[in-house]
């Protein structure tokens, strides 16, 4: 009997490849087309300055300096950034809560997923819309429960101390996402794992800390990287819900960056804006993937103690 | 099921390729212009559009296509409301070659358009044209096209600010109804007016917040000098009517807060009937004639100068244009009386020229619970004594506007004094106009 090594990858005949190209062909034109190519191009643009209408003009590094001289730069990055450091973390704590909830074998679990993974699929201005409501300062449903406790609610998305909590406060909405994520991961756990915690006396809080937060944990990373970027690129609620105010408390970094581009017809500042953001949410990435050793647990690794 | 073979799946592919090709290719041929449509000039307007505005526009073209055998107008529905987004897809069709011929452009942004060389000025076409009679105009809104010594556009319509106020609300408070009221007598109005429940939610507001420039002009301040390379809204007078501004919200808390805003606009507080007054233009009368209650416009409130503003509806020509008479044809007539008269015909915008405004049918216009005629007239009477001023004139004035808009957030909440918004918007602002 012949035995093929299975690990040795098979050489493709010509028509093989050639179907497999034919098949990727798609996406990879699409992504030449429609994402590499303009990439590209606003890295050229942001060392221009171009209004669109007429032809870009040689700038040289002029956009990127004249950022250190643009306060709202600054006002941007670092409403994004405080967003970016309390909703993140704050999602990621939630939606492993209603997760874990939902990871039980109770009647009708299905509709409370599904309830529990609803609003996550709804359009992004009406929802933004309908929290408008939400939190109005005087007809609002938060404040209205607020108010039975006696405590007048502030204007939520009035005060500038308040637009941006109340910003994080709404990016729960979509927890549901997030979620469904977490009960896959832990619906991965094996779960004489924790029949042999049991045994050996554990508690929920001790199994929930050495077992469960460990065997998903890859999941928990993914979930921080990909909520970090998206954290950074949130635009259609201030662009609704505040326009960047008041006094420029919710002015987040893509609102900048589009203000500048198609109010401003600064093309140049503006490609120049996206590439420094690209480079920040690079670096905090890496940062991230260069601590995960510590955290993250993937099982089958073996690590040199 | 049998397995595809790469030769047929290969043939398969081509096939489909050739339909997809013989396809694209018929469907592109009805578009392809015959000889006979090529002696028509096809010329295009654009304006945001919405299911009433095209309504409105649809008499004009119809009009214009009837006098014009050689001209074709073709009417294009932009979308995205009276606001940036509008400019912005405006711009990415001018960017990528397929621009309408003729638009409109909002007054504030205009100059910046004509700076980047999108626009062409019209001095030599109306030179070239004795039947345009540019003093049937007002003059403020023939002034809005002008910037550096060249008209570059015309008005399809204009749109001075007057009060409208819910006579309702003025009756049940025994108060009289407001007509060019000084501002001491305008606050004292609005604060009698004013009922709030003791958590200070508004049940009654006195009077709308009035254009903040309104305020600047009146206590004798501007926003920018004539050449428009320095901001004066660090200078005494702007800083009064900032004050003032401001002492309608946070002072006597006769005006909308943030909060009293965030939840409706002062378009909507005043139709719900929660607002006393609003200042703005006629073109409001659209959506005040369903208000339950009895209403009408007034003059205004004036400060130590009687002035407030008025919008303007430019309607400009692209420099990229292929034919430029048949596309000054079309803007020629959307300005012209006629082409007002059938746009205007639902009476609730302004028209740009007085022989609209003084024809039969304008003046005895009435809709709603309308108790007067001062809707019709006090827009008028505004124009006519030179009482309204367009928006400043300056192509970096988007840019500008934000950071006064910014500023002004903090302004009405009573976190900046007067003089500290006035002066850091002057700060700003000169940053702009010295980096340009």
């Amino acid at each position: 009997m012949q035995i093929h090594n299975v690990f040795q990858p098979k050489r493709l005949s010509f028509w093989e490849s050639l179907n497999a190209w034919i098949f990727v062909a798609p996406w990879i034109l699409g992504f030449l087309l429609f994402t590499g190519g303009p990439i590209l191009a606003s890295l050229v643009i942001s060392f221009t300055h171009w209004d669109i209408v007429n032809p870009p003009q040689w700038a040289g590094l002029v956009n990127y300096e004249t950022m250190f001289s643009d306060p709202l730069f600054f006002q941007s990055l670092k409403v994004t950034t405080i967003y970016a450091l309390l909703a993140v973390p704050l999602q990621i704590v939630v939606g492993l809560f209603i997760a874990m909830l939902l990871n039980t074998k109770i009647r009708l679990i299905g509709i409370y997923r599904t309830f529990f993974y609803l609003p996550a699929v709804l359009p992004i201005v009406s929802v933004a819309v309908m929290w408008r409501w939400i939190l109005s300062r005087d007809w609002g449903l938060i404040n209205w429960f607020l108010s039975l406790f006696g405590v007048y609610g502030p204007g939520w998305l009035s005060e500038p101390e308040w637009a941006l909590p109340a910003l994080i406060l709404m990016s729960l909405w979509g927890v549901g996402s997030g979620m469904l994520i977490y009960l896959a991961g832990l619906q991965g756990i094996p779960t004489d794992l924790y029949e042999a915690a049991e045994v050996d006396g554990a508690g929920r809080w001790a199994s929930f800390v050495h077992i469960t937060l460990p065997m998903i944990s890859p999941v928990i990373l993914f979930q921080l990287v990909v909520g970090l970027i998206a954290a950074f690129q949130v635009f259609a609620q201030p662009f609704i819900m505040t326009q960047g105010g008041p006094q420029n408390s919710t002015l987040f970094y893509l609102l900048h960056l589009f203000r500048n581009a198609f109010e401003f017809f600064r093309m140049g500042y503006a490609s120049a804006l996206s590439w420094v953001l690209f480079m920040y949410i690079a670096v905090l990435t890496l940062l991230i993937f260069r601590f995960s050793a510590a955290w993250v647990f993937y099982e089958g690794e073996i690590r040199n103690e | 099921m049998s397995n595809l073979s790469r030769r047929d799946f290969l043939k398969g592919l081509a096939a489909s390729g050739a339909a997809l090709g013989a396809q694209a290719a018929g469907g592109l041929l009805p578009f392809m212009p015959t000889a006979a449509a090529q002696d028509v000039a096809q010329v295009t307007y654009a304006t945001p559009g919405g299911v009433v505005e095209d309504a409105a526009w649809e008499p004009v073209w119809e009009a214009f296509n009837e006098e014009n055998d050689d001209i074709q107008a073709n009417y294009l529905a932009v979308g995205g409301g009276y606001g940036p987004q509008y400019l912005q897809l405006l711009q990415a069709r001018l960017a990528a070659g397929t621009g309408p011929d003729v638009f409109f452009v909002m007054d504030g942004f205009m100059v910046g358009f004509a700076a980047r060389g999108v626009l062409v000025p019209i001095d030599s076409f109306i030179e070239a044209s004795p039947d345009v009679d540019l003093e049937d105009n007002y003059a403020g809104h023939i002034e809005a096209h002008r910037w550096q010594d060249q008209l570059w556009g015309l008005p399809r319509d204009g749109a001075p600010y007057a009060t409208w106020f819910n006579a309702d609300i003025y009756d049940e408070a025994g108060i009289d109804y407001p007509q060019a009221l000084s501002w001491e007598e305008f606050v004292a109005q609005a604060v009698e007016l004013t009922e709030r429940d003791e958590r200070g939610r508004a049940t009654v507001i006195g009077a709308g917040r009035g254009a903040w420039i309104d305020w600047i002009w009146q206590a004798g301040g501007d926003v920018l000098n004539e050449e428009g390379t320095e901001c004066l809204m660090g200078e005494p007078e702007a800083i009064d009517g900032l004050r003032f501004a401001q002492s309608l919200v946070v002072e006597h808390q006769c005006s909308p807060s943030a909060s009293d805003l965030a939840d409706q606009n002062e378009g909507a507080l005043f139709t719900s009937g929660r607002m006393a007054s609003f200042t703005v233009a006629r073109g409001f009368l659209g959506a005040v004639c369903n208000a339950d209650f009895r209403f009408d416009a007034a003059l205004p409130p004036a400060g130590k100068v009687r002035v407030g503003r008025t919008n303007v509806g430019p309607t400009v020509m692209s420099a990229e244009t292929p034919d430029k008479s048949a596309a000054w044809e079309l803007l020629k007539f959307i300005n012209s009386s006629r082409g007002q008269t059938l746009k205007i015909s639902t009476g609730y915008a302004y028209p740009s020229r007085r022989s609209v405004v003084q024809e039969d049918w304008y003046v005895n216009f009435t809709c709603g619970q309308a108790i007067g005629t001062g809707l019709n007239t006090v827009f008028n009477d505004i124009m006519e004594n030179n009482w309204a001023r367009t928006w400043p004139k300056h192509p970096q004035w988007p840019e500008v506007s934000t950071v006064i808009n910014s500023e002004l957030d903090a302004l009405y909440s009573g976190d900046k004094s007067a003089e500290d918004v006035g002066t850091d918007i002057a700060a700003q602002v000169n940053a702009i106009l010295s980096a340009e």
